[in-house]
């Protein structure tokens, strides 16, 4: 089996969820546009600091051919970019959730 | 930490105390009996659990395909499908902190609400 660059495998697995949250929640997404995006910003930030720290130290290591090639010091971008549309995911659930009374 | 050659390194276990498990005992710390809240409970526990579920084939599969690997005297040389413990441990924690960070950030901008509302009828 063909394997799959990062950064596209990593979009068909992210974005899809996104998308349904937008499109279940998208009313209280809006209405706290001024709230959740600076959260998973800082996330982001933190969990990518801490990744260059991993990366440095040797705990994890990535395939050089499967990465389009653009590093924040010892960082690629997908993997900025995972932690952006992971905090994305899990802070917009939290979001919606708590506005949707459902729980 | 782990001895490799000579030199001293960080092993999966210490990163995830360091970066995960402090900040996590930090905001414990500041929410406290808050962390009780039965919604903030069982939103945690579903979205951890969906989190591992949707994460665990991905990273396998990106394991699998060499996309990442991980060093092996620096995990506990375990693997659960081609990944170790701790990358699941680093799931659930992450998706932990995300949660706690934003409902700690709710109940900030909720009671700054109120206090904003009692000063407007004084």
């Amino acid at each position: 089996m063909t394997h799959w660059l990062y950064l596209p495998f990593l979009l068909v697995w992210a974005l899809p969820v996104i998308a349904v949250q937008w499109l279940a929640g998208w009313r209280y997404l809006w209405r706290e546009r001024g709230f959740w995006p600076w959260i998973v910003l800082g996330l982001a930030l933190y969990f990518s600091l801490a990744d260059a720290v991993a990366i440095q130290a040797g705990i994890w290591r990535f395939d050089t051919t499967s990465l389009v090639g653009w590093w924040l010091g010892p960082v690629p971008v997908e993997e900025i970019l995972f932690y952006l549309l992971t905090a994305t995911m899990v802070v917009q659930t939290v979001v919606i959730v708590w506005h949707s009374k459902r729980l | 930490m782990n001895k490799v050659e000579g030199k001293i390194t960080m092993t999966y276990a210490i990163f995830l105390l360091i970066f995960l498990v402090c900040p996590l005992g930090a905001l414990a710390i500041v929410l406290r009996r808050r962390l009780l809240n039965q919604r903030y409970l069982v939103l945690t526990g579903i979205l951890m659990a969906m989190a591992l579920a949707y994460m665990a084939p991905w990273d396998h599969i990106a394991a699998v395909w060499g996309l990442w690997t991980w060093t092996n005297n620096q995990t506990w040389g375990v693997r659960w499908w081609a990944i170790p413990p701790e990358e699941y441990l680093f799931c659930l924690l992450e998706v932990l902190m995300a949660i706690t960070l934003t409902y700690a950030l709710f109940i900030r901008k909720a009671s700054r609400g109120k206090k904003r509302a009692a000063e407007e009828r004084s």
